[in-house]
């Protein structure tokens, strides 16, 4: 019962966006990548992973700077 | 409500690390196939394969953990929720067959794992696969003499408050 629920709601969701509100979407999930944690007003790329899987450190950089995630927090910061 | 017991496997200051804050870092990369969360596998000795095989560690700890949560998508043991996220990938395909930089979107699956997400997050998504299981079926005639399929089972966990009581199952020092 419990996934009928999260499979309607996902559906009527998707139902309810116009198409350019979808494309919208899309864009902006396609521009996002797969980076979960996204630097404010900076379209990012992962250059550097070590430890795959629980990821000890990630690099990211937005053409000006390069970010480290911090593993405490969470958040991205600009590496030294 | 869904119990489940993951295992995970990585290297072994990492998994010290995790142990001491009881916290995992998101998987990121963009070939996941589930999408951003933390990785679990059904069985321990898959954990270990991924380990020893994929990322060649030569030592690297399994972690053990319990998953709890509330919403669950289950592709593996539940066939209502692979009907409905095939319709589900039907319908984001139609809706979008051009990238935003006006290229031909290639992969669809992805952008319904992002999409199905983005609108209504579950806590858990389990998938099966057939990576290490491939030696079973290795050319087209053993298939069709050993059809059995034994999937290997990953469970990502999308939501971190699901994941209770990490601690070590195996070391490989």
């Amino acid at each position: 019962m419990e996934n009928k629920k999260y499979w309607e709601s996902l559906f009527c969701k998707l139902d309810g966006l116009t198409e350019d509100e979808f494309t919208d979407l899309a864009n902006e999930l396609d521009a996002a990548g797969d980076i979960p944690f996204a630097i404010e007003d900076c379209e990012v790329t992962i250059i550097d992973i070590d430890c795959v899987g629980t990821y000890s450190a990630v690099y990211c950089y937005n053409n000006k700077s390069q970010y480290k995630l911090d593993k405490d927090d969470f958040t991205y910061n600009e590496a030294a | 409500m869904g119990l489940y017991v993951g295992y995970h496997g990585t290297n072994v200051l990492a998994a010290e690390k995790i142990i001491s804050s009881q916290k995992f870092i998101l998987s990121t990369g963009e070939d996941e196939w589930l999408g951003i969360g933390v990785y679990f596998f059904w069985d321990a000795d898959d954990a270990g394969w991924w380990c020893a095989d994929c990322l060649k560690l030569k030592t690297y700890t399994v972690l053990q953990a319990d998953l709890e949560a509330s919403t669950v998508v289950d592709f593996v043991h539940r066939r209502g929720d692979l009907e409905s996220f095939k319709k589900f990938c039907n319908q984001v395909k139609d809706k979008s067959s051009k990238m935003g930089n006006g290229k031909k979107r290639q992969n669809y699956m992805g952008l319904a794992i992002k999409m199905m997400v983005a609108l209504q997050k579950p806590d858990i998504i389990i998938g099966g696969f057939d990576q290490n299981r491939k030696i079973w079926f290795n050319n087209a005639e053993l298939k069709s003499k050993f059809p059995l399929v034994v999937s290997q089972v990953q469970m990502c966990v999308l939501n971190r408050d699901c994941i209770k009581n990490i601690s070590v199952y195996k070391e490989v020092v």
